[in-house]
């Protein structure tokens, strides 16, 4: 337990090599799988890579912490999550975002990833409200359970199951009009 | 997970691998330790600024001590309550257990009133996420699947809904008579002594969270004056909305009117009975610069070190907490005096203790709501530098305090 009355200062960034070598070794292993949460979150190549950099670093000077609260993966997260809700208040950031937005702009032909539906829930997913987006994306990408994805994003699990459903319930909607728009075409 | 959220998860995981066609790459580990370097180079950077100056402000709260400051709070519960103890770190550690908070608080959706009345929030209500001390009772802002809605919790136990929000955040007039809040079409919303709410009109912009009240009658012939943080006329879906700081209520005799004030703050955390303001003014990657102006927008004093909450009841004190936010909360509490920026009080937490709320409790005390790895409490902090807990340790999972301050 810590305590108030004083005594040499408890707070340190500084880590063993030890810790250090745990950090690296969490990195290495997880980089890819955040870097892939920012990009389905933000839409925005940079941006993604830029919110990880700031997750990792603060997660890094957290690390002795939440290495012995032994909960990294769900920290990160809400640490990912947290940092793209501040970028999202940042009307500086939001310009910068807007570059290389999916919402407004077809996918191109060298995304060779795309094909036909994929490419048209890509785009649906992202037109989705920014909390119901996290929800679908941690819910359902990042196969999280109702009780997880309301920890990572700071919400009651009535507010995800309702946000996932209605996330859900659009997608389906949109997808079905698409379909119809295209065979009209 | 059934097949058709099988399928969801194939394709956002497709989705997702256009990230690597798109060329984005991994972060090395020099780049991440480079930015947590500058994080860390920040932090400190501005902990040694605060601390130099506490260091030039200390006989500031002495002379407070000294002069008989204390005695304008309330006398303890008990008086088996032992004297609260200096500390020189904010921690959930072996404190003495004092009066309970003067201004009420919440725990876990349960209204706790300064008279010791309990009302426990409907179901209906959803997850309290801002409260405010008024007459009769507690306005309450929840999140109720997915919507901002404001409540109204009697003391009697009675509840009235107020309607939607377009943010979960209210504001009070000083005494408590009057609530603000901004409605979801961007108008601002007061609640005067618990009556039914009345919609002012729209002001210059979209009215995105009040931050200030002053004054404490709201009507015709009242004196109240709402300050708003809005987004300028061009609203929310254009490219590059700016943000502006508004005064709306009866600036005039008999009709409500709105003005839009000359200032450089982007973001105005408080504004105090004789008009000055404090908020943000920039921002950067890791942290915030703040500032206070006079009533011209003259300013008078800013900094980067701290974060501004709120002026105190007397507004001799100004709230600070830390500059940058990690979503989590605060790592330091900062006593600005406000006309000089003179640190009056610094105090930074423990390794591992993060403040989720500051308030003021009266002209000389602060309470600051505490998470520390599974439990979370509300300490009581004077400006002597003396610590107890108003409300001891209570179990807290996943970094959300159960326990919430009425706004000051």
């Amino acid at each position: 337990m810590h305590t108030t009355m004083g005594g040499p200062p408890v707070r340190t960034d500084h880590h063993e090599p030890e810790a250090e070598h745990g950090f690296e070794a969490w990195m290495a292993a997880r980089q890819r799988r955040l870097l892939h949460i920012a990009w389905l979150l933000t839409g925005d190549v940079h941006t993604a890579e830029d919110l990880v950099q700031t997750t990792l670093a603060k997660l890094y000077l957290a690390w002795d912490r939440v290495d012995r609260d032994g909960n990294v993966d769900a920290y990160a997260r809400r640490i990912l999550v947290n940092e793209h809700n501040s970028l999202w208040r940042r009307p500086w950031r939001r310009r910068e975002v807007s570059t290389d937005d999916f919402t407004g702009r077809e996918p191109s032909v060298e995304d060779d990833a795309y094909d036909g539906t994929n490419a048209e829930l890509w785009r649906h997913v992202h037109a989705l409200p920014r909390g119901q987006r996290a929800v679908i994306v941690l819910r359902y990408y990042e196969q999280l359970s109702e009780a997880e994805t309301a920890a990572a994003l700071g919400l009651s699990l009535g507010t995800v199951k309702s946000q996932a459903s209605r996330g859900i319930a659009t997608l389906r909607t949109r997808m079905a009009a698409s379909a119809g728009s295209e065979v009209e075409r | 997970m059934n097949r058709s959220e099988d399928q969801l998860h194939d394709d956002l995981a497709r989705g997702a691998e256009v990230f690597d066609a798109r060329g984005g790459r991994e972060r090395t580990i020099d780049e991440v330790l480079g930015t947590a370097r500058t994080i860390r180079r920040r932090r400190r950077a501005g902990a040694g600024l605060v601390a130099a100056a506490v260091l030039a402000a200390v006989a500031v709260p002495v002379g407070l001590a000294m002069g008989g400051q204390q005695t304008t709070a309330p006398p303890p519960a008990t008086t088996t309550t032992p004297t609260p103890r200096p500390v020189q770190r904010i921690g959930l550690g072996d404190l003495p257990v004092g009066r309970t908070p003067a201004t009420g608080w919440v725990d876990a959706g349960t209204w706790h009133a300064p008279d010791g009345t309990v009302v426990k929030a409907p179901a209906r209500i959803g997850e309290v996420r801002a409260a405010a001390r008024t007459t009769g009772g507690v306005v309450v802002a929840s999140n109720t699947e997915g919507h901002s809605e404001a409540w109204l919790l009697h003391d009697d136990g009675r509840v009235d809904d107020l309607g939607a929000m377009g943010s979960l955040s209210l504001a009070r007039s000083p005494q408590g008579h009057v609530v603000a809040f901004a409605g979801p079409d961007g108008r601002p919303i007061v609640v005067q002594d618990g009556q039914a709410p009345t919609v002012l009109p729209a002001v210059g912009g979209l009215a995105q969270q009040a931050v200030a009240v002053s004054g404490e009658q709201c009507g015709p012939h009242g004196d109240c004056v709402v300050y708003l943080t809005a987004l300028d006329a061009a609203g929310p879906g254009a490219q590059n909305p700016g943000q502006s700081t508004w005064a709306s209520g009866w600036l005039t005799p008999t009709a409500p009117t709105a003005e839009r004030l000359r200032t450089r703050i982007q973001t105005v955390a408080d504004v105090d009975s004789d008009g000055r303001r404090a908020g943000i003014v920039s921002r950067f990657q890791s942290g915030t610069c703040s500032e206070v102006e006079d009533t011209t927008g003259r300013k008078l004093w800013d900094t980067c070190t701290a974060r501004f909450d709120a002026f105190s009841p007397d507004d001799a004190h100004l709230l600070g907490m830390s500059p940058y936010g990690d979503g989590l909360g605060s790592t330091d509490l900062t006593v600005f005096e406000p006309s000089t920026g003179a640190v009056q009080l610094h105090l930074r937490t423990l390794a591992g203790v993060v403040i989720t709320q500051l308030a003021w409790e009266d002209d000389s005390h602060v309470l600051a709501a505490v998470i520390e790895a599974g439990r979370a409490a509300v300490i009581r902090i004077g400006l002597d530098g003396r610590a107890e807990y108003a409300v001891p340790p209570v179990t807290q999972h996943d970094d959300v305090n159960p326990l919430l301050l009425p706004a000051s």
